[in-house]
């Protein structure tokens, strides 16, 4: 059985226990997964499975991440005979998720006139071949493709959807190993990897960090951070995302506004050119303005957007191209 | 424009960990959705819930063996 919880050698072949199965589905502002620079103010069916390669102690999804793993554990303590440890699993499995097929998925979206799918609420890389599955009839409708995810790809992964996925919102929760280590159990330099492919691929990438008190926001955490995005491309969006107290961290404070502010303040001091505050309403740091000539281009408060001073990726004040997909 | 939801019909963390996903698709009736995907694909439960996250926090099981709201936000 794999980390992810999902994922189990069944007589000798690695089996998907979530492929075809979701455990969430809706359709979405896309400004949620948060992306900003992608068909802003548009729609987008999201799909969700259970299971996660990441062990965040303060997860924000973790009733549908973490709890394949929780009820693997149970069985464990339990010293459930192997013959009935896959059967339960796969029971278990079958009874929070439901079936829905790639075409299904794909009606879904076309009834619901999204322009694009999302992969998301749960780590993607762990249900990849599903994401596939749906992308590849996705693609035929006109469809574009969007991984929510914390950057665990392989250099195979990636190479595989590169056709199929056009944006990503990958999470970088952290400045170092010792915060990886200690509240993912992964690696950073994992993910940074995947961050300097995706850009060295030409993929639509935006970033988010979610800022926990005490935790990860030091001047010097953020600062890095900033730093490390800016070296790989000053157009990458970098959004800094309030936490609220979950899962293992339920008793931890939540990060205000002011606190997100200052680490948006750094961002832009460290020269990126798009920074966005995000989970605390605030129209001010989470509209997008030229980076050269300071024209409101869409302003944004919650999931409220308006697309006012953009016109087919420029600015219109001052013809500033603006880096992003727009259509 | 209410988001996507998912729905625990039992104690999330309990004993013996039954809890039950539901598909809860958030389609936002208030966006103009007619909000029956979940009816219609899933014939599931489909419970639309509130604010955005703070009704989540409450949910979170204070204790292992406490029951969890049925109603739930997902980030992303």
């Amino acid at each position: 059985m794999g980390v992810c919880g999902v994922r189990a050698n069944v007589k000798g072949k690695l089996k998907l226990l979530v492929d075809g199965r979701v455990s969430s589905v809706a359709i979405d502002p896309i400004e949620k997964k948060p992306l900003y620079h992608f068909l802003p103010g548009s729609q987008i069916l999201s799909l969700g499975t259970v299971g996660c390669n990441f062990s965040c102690k303060f997860c924000q999804n973790w009733q549908i991440s973490q709890t394949p793993k929780l009820k693997r554990n149970e069985l464990l303590v339990e010293k459930v005979d192997k013959k009935r440890f896959f059967p339960e699993l796969k029971q278990w499995i079958e009874s929070v998720t439901q079936p829905l097929s790639p075409k299904e998925a794909v009606e879904l979206a076309k009834k619901y006139k999204t322009p694009s799918i999302a992969f998301t609420y749960n780590e993607p890389t762990i249900w990849v071949e599903y994401a596939e599955k749906v992308m590849r009839l996705a693609k035929k409708e006109g469809l574009k493709g969007v991984f929510v995810s914390s950057g665990y790809e392989s250099k195979e992964t990636l190479a595989r959807l590169k056709d199929l996925i056009d944006g990503y919102n990958i999470d970088l929760k952290g400045a170092t190993e010792e915060f990886y280590r200690q509240y993912t159990g992964t690696e950073l330099k994992k993910v940074l990897k995947t961050i300097e492919r995706l850009v060295g691929m030409g993929k639509w990438v935006e970033v988010t960090t979610m800022l926990i008190p005490g935790v990860n926001d030091s001047e010097k955490e953020v600062r890095w951070i900033a730093r490390f995005l800016k070296g790989l491309s000053p157009e990458i969006p970098w959004h800094v995302t309030g936490f609220y107290p979950h899962y293992l961290m339920r008793n931890h404070e939540p990060t205000s506004y002011d606190r997100l502010r200052w680490a948006w303040e750094i961002g832009k001091e460290e020269g990126l050119k798009y920074v966005y505050t995000g989970n605390r309403p605030s129209w001010e740091t989470e509209s997008s303005f030229c980076p050269q000539c300071g024209n409101l281009l869409i302003w944004r408060q919650g999931w409220q957007v308006e697309v006012k001073g953009l016109r087919e990726g420029k600015c219109e004040q001052c013809g500033a191209e603006i880096a992003g997909v727009w259509s | 424009m209410e988001l996507g939801r998912v729905g625990f019909a039992e104690g999330l963390g309990g004993k013996d960990l039954k809890l039950s996903l539901r598909i809860l698709p958030g389609v936002g009736r208030k966006a103009g959705f007619d909000g029956e995907v979940g009816e219609e694909f899933f014939k599931g439960e489909v419970v639309f819930g509130s604010n955005f996250r703070k009704k989540e926090s409450l949910a979170v099981v204070e204790t292992e063996n406490d029951a969890v709201d049925t109603k739930l936000d997902l980030v992303g």
